[in-house]
């Protein structure tokens, strides 16, 4: 029980300091600029939401699903959290393509590192070894 | 810092057109950033651009320049490595572990700072080592710089005599870096390889273990007030980091000086060990899923009525925990940070390969999966990204 409260505690705060991270984000220039980090707090918190509370339902058993805790109604309103707004999918597409378009830049630098590691192995007078390598080849003749 | 060599060093490397958009010192959260300096600025972008172009490719060089074979590859220390580390001297990028907060000997980075840059870090393996940015050497050095200790060794015939270990240094990087402390300037300038030791617990807790030891193993610093001051140690230890290096020079060893004492907090001592001293054993190198970080490494290493001088005490008997704890935050730091910065270059590597297949190119990846299909490829770098960010 302690490390789930533990758990829950992590993901609140992670949840929180991402959410803050937008805030400032936001006030720093405008809503324009913090894409990104809106993106990243509206798909966070509603997730950590839903575990955290499923996590304590899980706790009180029986008791957390009915209406003697708010634990069920919480959870039913944390759910809407998660298509109000702009529903996980719509940021995730957002966020996935805009990080996607360091795409280009990541291979080029990739490249580039690759390049030099073949540069630096002709400098060092190394070649690139696997020592699991055993190139062992079957029979020469066919036996049928 | 050696302001001018240095700073015209770093105006090169970052002055080249790099290909990607933004620089480290821009995807700093704009939460955290006004307690970044703007030399910290200046500086994770050249440890980042360090990192990038001159450690991440070495890499795959210094596994092939470490070899095969336990004794060879504990025992290699390619050139390429030296080259690294006299670059990033001239960057300046050197020492930078010990936080502002605590010491005058480092760069003068707040946790924070340095966070950020062992972030870059995280994404090569060599850069740490290059820059001795290690968090061992963070929480270890740092650990022998605050009492300022000097360090003997008892086995040197009489009362009193003692002689540092720090000798094993070039001139040349003793020229570098003066430092302000005589007897840390060999460590701070690298070259005496260091070696922590705080894992007896290991065994001590764990009964299988005790039991194929026996029983005389209890993990103990028998201080024993001889008339030669000296300190006898009996322990073996388990995940000693770089005990497999033979340039270790000095062992950090923790172990139960006073194990009755009735708080518990009290019972253990750090005290420091010249690796020359008769008694000591490197037995083996442990592996952590089958790698086994050489030349670095892990080892399971013995000492057997090690007898140092007393005064080897780090701050005092009984003040292990206290020694171990005080740098175990701003360690943990560096390790979460460099974890982020690992976990990073997925994103680099999942979006390179990508935006490849997005635009028609065939893809590195040897074996399709699913996620290959169009509708979903856009939600494959979220989760990387928000829990990165996170």
């Amino acid at each position: 029980m302690l490390e789930r409260i533990a758990q829950s505690r992590i993901d609140i705060d992670a949840a929180r300091l991402v959410v803050c991270n937008a805030a400032i984000k936001i006030d720093e220039q405008d809503a324009k600029h913090a894409l990104k980090e809106i993106a990243e707090a509206k798909v966070l918190v509603p997730k950590t939401l839903l575990e955290v509370i499923d996590r304590t339902i899980q706790a009180y058993g029986g008791e957390g699903v009915c209406q003697d805790t708010p634990l069920a109604y919480m959870y039913a309103h944390g759910r809407t959290m998660r298509i109000v707004d702009g529903p996980d999918e719509v940021h995730l597409q957002q966020l996935g393509k805009n990080e996607n378009k360091r795409g280009k830049a990541a291979k080029e630098n990739i490249d580039a590192q690759k390049a030099k590691t073949a540069q630096l192995m002709k400098k060092y007078n190394v070649t690139k070894m696997d020592p699991l390598m055993l190139n062992r080849v079957s029979g020469s003749k066919s036996k049928l | 810092m050696v302001a001018s060599k240095s700073e015209a060093s770093q105006k090169l490397l970052v002055s080249d057109k790099g290909s990607r958009p933004i620089n480290a010192s821009g995807r700093i959260p704009v939460m955290v950033r006004p307690w970044v300096s703007e030399r910290a600025m200046k500086t994770l972008d050249v440890v980042e651009k360090f990192v990038e172009e001159e450690c991440i490719p070495a890499d795959p060089v210094i596994a092939c320049l470490t070899g095969e074979g336990t004794e060879k590859r504990f025992s290699a220390h390619p050139q390429i490595i030296e080259d690294l580390k006299l670059r990033a001297k001239e960057l300046g990028l050197w020492n930078m572990f010990l936080p502002k907060n605590h010491f005058k000997e480092g760069a003068g980075f707040s946790n924070l700072e340095y966070g950020l840059m062992a972030e870059m870090l995280g994404k090569s393996l060599v850069a740490s080592e290059v820059r001795i940015f290690v968090s061992l050497g963070t929480l270890t050095l740092s650990n022998i710089l605050r009492p300022g200790h000097q360090l003997r060794s008892a086995r040197h015939g009489k009362h009193g005599s003692h002689r540092q270990v720090w000798h094993r240094r070039t001139k040349e990087e003793v020229a570098w870096k003066p430092a302000r402390r005589q007897d840390s300037v060999g460590i701070l300038n690298d070259r005496a390889g260091r070696c922590l030791q705080r894992r007896h617990q290991h065994w001590v807790d764990n009964a299988q273990g005790r039991q194929r030891l026996g029983s005389e193993w209890r993990g103990e610093i028998k201080i024993q007030h001889r008339s030669d001051r000296g300190a006898d140690i009996l322990v073996q230890k388990w995940w000693s980091s770089g005990a497999g290096d033979p340039r270790c020079a000095v062992y950090i060893t923790m172990g139960k000086s006073d194990p009755d004492n009735k708080d518990p907090y009290q019972q253990q001592s750090v005290i420091l060990v010249d690796a020359d001293t008769p008694g000591i054993t490197v037995k083996r190198m442990l592996s952590v899923f089958g790698y086994d970080d050489a030349p670095h490494g892990h080892g399971h290493i013995i000492f057997e009525n090690v007898r140092v001088h007393e005064s080897n005490m780090v701050l005092g008997a009984g003040r292990g925990f206290e020694i171990i704890q005080g740098r175990l935050g701003p360690g943990r730091i560096h390790h979460a940070m460099r974890s982020i910065g690992a976990v990073s270059r997925t994103g680099d590597i999942t979006n390179c390969d990508l935006s490849n297949s997005i635009s028609g190119r065939k893809s590195t990846r040897l074996f399709h999966c699913p996620c290959e299909r169009p509708q979903e490829e856009a939600f494959r770098p979220l989760p990387q990204r928000a829990r990165c960010d996170a």
